[in-house]
């Protein structure tokens, strides 16, 4: 362990989360490989631990002979100034050596928040931010993630994006760099290179121009480069990699359990959604592999609790046969089952007394909208009888906590829709009170909303975003509706949903003002010791960009979007048709019911999605 | 059945908390196919427990953790699953049937090792010698009720310093375990009070043996 370390450690919090060496690390000799990855995640280790794709890209990169790939948290604030204080590096966390040597600095970017992270880490490597300023090939800043789908406010940092999974084109990336590396080629030649592999997106190939009115006029791809990036999918995701031998943290996590990734994608097409048009098509897995992979993964790990995680894990067509299966098997282990993202209209009594077996968990539900007008311009197709219908079975079954999710500041929300969610919240209280079985330890109703941020690739990517005041004139307004002390309200800060919606939506501009923040300051603006809003709006003062254009600003449809230059597969005449659709209040069957014709049964090989 | 379980805690695995170490073995003894005897009641929990928590940043070629389990493998059975299921830096020593309590522990030998950046003297080792062969050590302990001067010198059974090179100091002395407990840190905190010129710039500390109050080995 380097010296400067070793001192360090024991003044900083939770030091556990610096130092490596956790079961399932893998450690191999530097002199044996020729391409060092560093995985880095713009977040604490407690958050980038417990997300699921860095145990697959962590496991896959480390399978391929000759490359070790590591890990690299973002420090928090102590640790921060104490490596900075010490002039110690940004290191990784298995060798302890520094970033700024390896091959390739790959970033997670799930979350838009995390972007000052990212710069901070680049930074804290002793690297200049921009793509430009970094001659050499290597090291390689690559990102992949979500955030990716527009990648064009971190444009100006990151050398190539991986747009899409990244269970084959990470590993076609490594490669193509370590010939690059061998046969002694620039940086420029390498990216123009990379550029040719499908799901690469090198910034510095696209020419951005721009209208008077400050809008994108055109996106020009240089160099031959594919306009636009389809996005790639995994090639076989029932057979795909799964984790189960994987990182067993020495410290706690978020998620510190086995997550079982049973389904990726949703047949749902919820218009706000973004994870659900650009995971399209949803793909499932076996039940009996799941099962089996869930006992690997238990065994492997010593973990007693396993989640199914998916978008939406209760349309999984073989949920009941996976978790007979693996209660079977859990149960007279101790081991614990549960069940997120639930949706209302099909958790059945069925398989709710099956997973009470082994423990009671609190209900969840995210209706996001209190009406059911709104809901269909939405298209979560949750009705209010299905969602009473479920507390009523959970109350008379035992249940007595339900947490309820909402969005406010949806497309055409109109007040009655704001007071439509109390409304609900009292229907589940009388509904408690009603067929509770044991009133005496009383219920909580807890209500949370969040502030609706537009996203790209969804139906409502051309929305604007309600202002701040008007926001929070809501958030009154349903708090006053909602008196009753068994119902909690818990509603999301409004500066951070506007910060998100101008990075969610914005272009290569942004990213002067995201180089300002991280020079004000600016580290881990996802957590709220950390988010200055004063900051942010300093930087898009000094930078002369006007926030709302970004956030509370409709768009033109035909306007030229900054990231038209990605394709998630799905086309945007269907997010059109989605719109108007949205618009009459019609709803869209989910994928099962009917195709609706999206586009996203081109990236696979079969031609439709589902047989119907 | 009831056994003991002697390990080692070193390199990285010394940041791991008291508590995080718990959780960490429990889940290595399950990945080991070691089956843990759970306390009954509304939230039953393995039965298993650690001797003396160590302190984070300290290492260790001597933690006790008693377990029992439903079914009564050979001890030697038990040492071969535990290979290669802990983290980097502990590693199983010994699994035996106890004879004695952990309460019987009484002492242990420490060894520290302190940096001194800008080097090391003859002087300064009889100084520090000198300094903890006095009759009286005291350090400031918070408490509940502000702070407290505390005299550790019964606590410590001869210190001896030894220079190791030019800016390493060795410290080897026998402490008391519990009731009362002396953290081997109190070495540095007693120097930091009372002989500032004296303090290393950094020091750690490794466990490597335990006593009972007759200062026999205990196993």
């Amino acid at each position: 362990m380097d010296n400067r370390l070793e001192r360090i450690l024991p003044r900083v919090q939770k030091p556990a989360r610096y130092t490596g060496g956790e079961y399932g690390a893998v450690y191999k000799d530097a002199a044996d490989v020729n391409l060092r990855v560093a995985l880095c995640f713009p977040d604490t280790y407690e958050i980038g631990m417990s997300n699921l794709g860095l145990r697959i890209l962590y496991g896959l990169a480390n399978a391929m002979p000759g490359v070790w790939c590591e890990r690299v948290f973002a420090p928090w604030g102590d640790m921060e100034d104490e490596m900075r204080a010490a002039g110690l590096p940004l290191f990784a966390i298995e060798s302890g050596e520094p970033v700024g040597a390896f091959d390739v600095i790959a970033f997670s970017l799930g979350y838009e928040m995390a972007y000052t992270a990212a710069l901070n880490m680049l930074n804290l490597a002793g690297l200049p931010l921009r793509s430009d300023e970094r001659e050499g090939l290597t090291p390689l800043v690559i990102a992949g993630g979500t955030c990716c789908y527009n990648p064009e406010p971190m444009a100006e940092f990151i050398d190539l994006f991986l747009i899409g999974e990244g269970e084959e084109l990470n590993g076609e990336v490594y490669n193509a760099l370590r010939a690059a590396k061998a046969a002694g080629t620039t940086k420029r030649e390498f990216l123009r290179e990379a550029a040719k592999i499908p799901g690469v997106y090198v910034p510095s190939l696209y020419d951005v121009s721009y209208n008077d009115d400050g809008t994108v006029s055109r996106v020009a791809a240089t160099d031959g480069a594919a306009l636009p990036v389809v996005k790639r999918v995994a090639r076989d995701f029932a057979a795909a990699y799964f984790p189960s031998e994987t990182l067993i943290p020495s410290t706690e996590i978020v998620h510190d359990r086995v997550a079982l990734e049973v389904m990726r994608g949703c047949v749902r097409g919820c218009r706000f959604c973004q994870a659900g048009y650009a995971y399209r098509p949803a793909r499932e897995r076996d039940p009996e592999r799941l099962r089996d992979l869930a006992v690997q993964a238990l065994q492997a790990s010593g973990y007693e609790e396993v989640t199914l995680s998916s978008l939406s894990t209760s349309d999984y067509t073989g949920l009941l046969d996976l978790c007979d299966g693996l209660l079977d098997w859990c149960e007279p282990r101790r081991v614990s089952l549960s069940l997120p993202s639930l949706r209302a209209d099909n958790f059945s009594i069925e398989l709710m007394q099956r997973v009470q077996r082994v423990r009671k968990t609190g209900l969840t539900f995210a209706p996001e909208a209190g009406s059911q007008r709104l809901r269909d311009v939405i298209n979560k197709n949750v009705t209010e009888d299905d969602l009473l219908t479920t507390c009523r079975t959970a109350f008379e079954g035992g249940w007595g906590a339900v947490k309820l999710y909402f969005m406010l500041g949806l497309p055409t929300e109109t007040d009655e829709d704001v007071l439509a969610i109390a409304e609900l919240a009292n229907r589940v209280l009388f509904t408690w009170r009603t067929y509770a079985k044991n009133k005496n330890r009383g219920v909580k109703i807890t209500v949370s909303t969040a502030c609706f941020v537009p996203k790209p690739h969804t139906a409502f990517q051309w929305e604007p975003q309600v202002t701040e005041r008007e926001y929070e004139r809501r958030v009154a307004l349903l708090r006053e509706a909602m008196p009753s002390k068994s119902i909690s309200y818990s509603w999301h800060d409004a500066h951070t949903s506007r910060i998100e919606a101008v990075l969610a939506r914005g272009d290569r501009r942004i990213g002067r003002v995201l180089e300002e923040v991280w020079r004000g300051g600016g580290r881990l603006d996802a957590w709220g010791e950390y988010f200055d809003y004063g900051r942010w709006l300093a930087a898009f003062e000094r930078c002369g960009i006007e926030p709302d254009f970004y956030a509370t600003r409709e768009r033109e449809v035909g306007e030229t979007l900054p990231w038209s230059a990605v394709s998630t597969g799905v086309s945007e005449s269907f997010l059109l048709r989605e719109r108007e659709k949205s618009r009459a209040g019609t709803v869209t069957p989910s994928c099962r019911e009917e195709c609706s014709a999206c586009g996203a049964n081109a990236l696979c090989d079969g031609g439709v999605c589902y047989e119907i | 059945m009831k056994y003991r379980l002697q390990f080692r805690k070193e390199g990285a695995s010394r940041y791991i908390s008291h508590l995080d170490t718990m959780r960490t073995m429990q889940r290595a003894f399950l990945r080991a196919g070691i089956k843990f005897r759970h306390s009954e009641g509304f939230n039953p929990h393995p039965v298993m427990a650690l001797a003396l928590p160590l302190s984070v940043g300290q290492e260790s070629e001597c933690e006790l953790m008693d377990f029992e389990t439903t079914d009564a493998p050979e001890t030697e059975e038990l040492l071969r699953r535990m290979d290669g299921v802990f983290p980097r830096g502990i590693s199983a020593a010994r699994v035996y049937v106890p004879a004695r309590k952990v309460g019987e522990i009484r002492w242990l030998e420490t060894r520290g090792l302190l940096e001194y950046d800008g080097g090391v003297s003859d002087e300064k080792i009889s100084a520090l010698n000198g300094y903890f062969a006095e009759k009286s050590i005291i350090i400031r302990k918070k408490t509940k009720s502000g702070d407290a001067d505390i005299d550790v010198a019964p606590m410590i059974v001869g210190t001896k310093l030894t220079r190791l090179d030019d800016t390493r100091v060795e410290l080897r002395s026998v402490i008391a375990a519990q009731n009362p407990t002396m953290n081997p840190d109190g070495f540095v905190r007693a120097l930091e009070t009372h002989r500032a010129e004296l303090k290393p710039d950094f020091a750690v500390f490794r466990r490597l043996a335990l006593f009972d109050a007759e200062m026999k080995p205990f196993e």
